[in-house]
């Protein structure tokens, strides 16, 4: 598995040959075809793998935390601290998985509409009167998603973590306002008024 | 997949497969040589877009392509070096396209947020109208890999200048750095793809949504909000 997230990364899924992944594991087309049927299936196994491991740091790192603005913020910062960390597997996770087919593309879009309900708990503190944009949730994560594609295609992962402010007032102005944002992303939230 | 590419060969181009445009009758046809290259270019593209937009970037073949235009092989070979060459040419006519579009909509507004509502509506009614063009421009891409991504990438940029022109610089408007203006722009995309991808509801309809989504890293939520809500 790990050596299939390497050749994927650096070659990109659509030039990669069942041989190379063989190949880079050490082991036989034989055994490779007793796992996968093909390498979509192997990038998509490697998909959930990187996936899940990122989403279960995230929730570590946001689940201490009290209120949702705070999760949001503790679990944006561990996500883009694993993007500089772990560059292969943020690739998989965030481009090659776009280049894999119609079954790639589909496990690809419940990660984020998962992603995007979990935004969606942020309504709750809106006051009643404020209504958002129905497709706001769907809009930002795949906003950020876009653009951590883009660091990575670039070679730029190391200057992702430093994206955390401004990602953060993306994600939450539309909830708490600028000011109530600034305050969350700064690390002193406020009481949501309600 | 790929048993389409070798059922391709043995379909003739006919008059319906050319993506709604008529074929030219063979042989001499008192046409002048600029029109006939205009007219197989645009058919060409044409071609492109309706296949790229059934097929995928790595799906569709030159053989479909040409089919869809009308047009021989040899003619594809004689204005494009290969597939790549064909698709980013086609990208860019559709991008300056939709650019001049945008930019006359935004034309006849005051205040830049009643110019970006003007812009994305002219844009979504551009989308609309051919859905095609979203599968082409904006779904195709994603899916292609790194060579037709930065063209993409580019893509975005320069619908981000239109967008952004007359933007008053007062200093009482706030700016969000080009990477939040690129994370917003890309979400916009995505939120229009899925919902011709999904084919739920009208591509118009998404009009509110977009202006309010746009401006708010702006001019704040309030403001945004208001704008939006005159869109709807």
């Amino acid at each position: 598995m790990a050596a299939a997230v390497e050749v994927f990364a650096e070659k990109g899924y659509p030039a990669t040959t069942v041989d190379d992944l063989v190949a880079a594991a050490r082991t036989s087309v034989g055994s490779f075809y007793a796992f996968f049927n093909g390498k979509e299936e192997c990038l998509i196994a490697v998909y959930r793998q990187v996936v899940d491991d990122a989403k279960a740091a995230m929730t570590v790192a946001a689940e201490p935390a009290p209120t949702w603005p705070e999760q949001v913020c503790l679990g944006l910062r561990e996500l883009l601290d694993w993007v500089k960390a772990e560059p292969a597997s943020a690739k998989i996770a965030l481009v090659e998985i776009q280049t894999g087919g119609p079954t790639a593309l589909a496990r690809y879009e419940e990660k984020m509409t998962d992603a995007a309900e979990f935004l969606r708990r942020g309504r709750a503190l809106l006051e009643s009167s404020r209504r958002l944009p129905d497709s706001l949730e769907q809009t930002i994560v795949n906003g950020v998603a876009w653009l951590l594609h883009r660091r990575l295609g670039a070679g730029e992962e190391d200057s992702v973590p430093a994206l955390f402010e401004e990602l953060g007032m993306l994600i939450l102005e539309p909830y708490l306002g600028e000011s109530g944002a600034r305050e969350a992303v700064g690390g002193r939230v406020l009481a949501p008024n309600r | 997949m790929s048993s389409y590419r070798q059922s391709v060969p043995t379909r003739s181009p006919r008059e319906d497969d050319s993506a709604g445009l008529p074929r030219l009758p063979p042989g001499r046809h008192g046409l002048s040589r600029d029109f006939v290259v205009r007219n197989q270019r645009d058919r060409l593209a044409a071609g492109a877009i309706a296949a790229v937009a059934e097929r995928g970037y790595h799906d569709a073949s030159v053989t479909e392509i040409c089919a869809g235009a009308g047009v021989s092989r040899r003619t594809f070979y004689s204005y494009f070096s290969s597939k790549e060459e064909c698709y980013l040419q086609t990208f860019d006519f559709v991008g300056d396209h939709l650019r001049q579009v945008m930019t006359e909509a935004g034309a006849g507004e005051e205040d830049w947020p009643e110019k970006v509502r003007a812009r994305l509506a002219a844009m979504l009614e551009v989308f609309a109208a051919n859905p095609d063009l979203v599968r082409f421009t904006l779904v195709a891409p994603l899916r292609a890999g790194a060579e037709i991504v930065g063209r993409y990438r580019l893509g975005l940029e320069r619908l981000l200048e239109v967008l952004a022109e007359d933007r008053p610089a007062d200093g009482s408007e706030r700016r969000p750095s080009p990477a939040i203006e690129q994370a917003l722009l890309g979400g916009m995309m995505a939120t229009i793809t899925r919902r011709v991808e999904n084919g739920e509801g009208e591509l118009e309809d998404l009009l509110p949504d977009l202006v309010e989504l746009f401006l708010t890293p702006y001019v704040g939520r309030e403001t945004a909000a208001r704008a939006a809500a005159r869109s709807g």
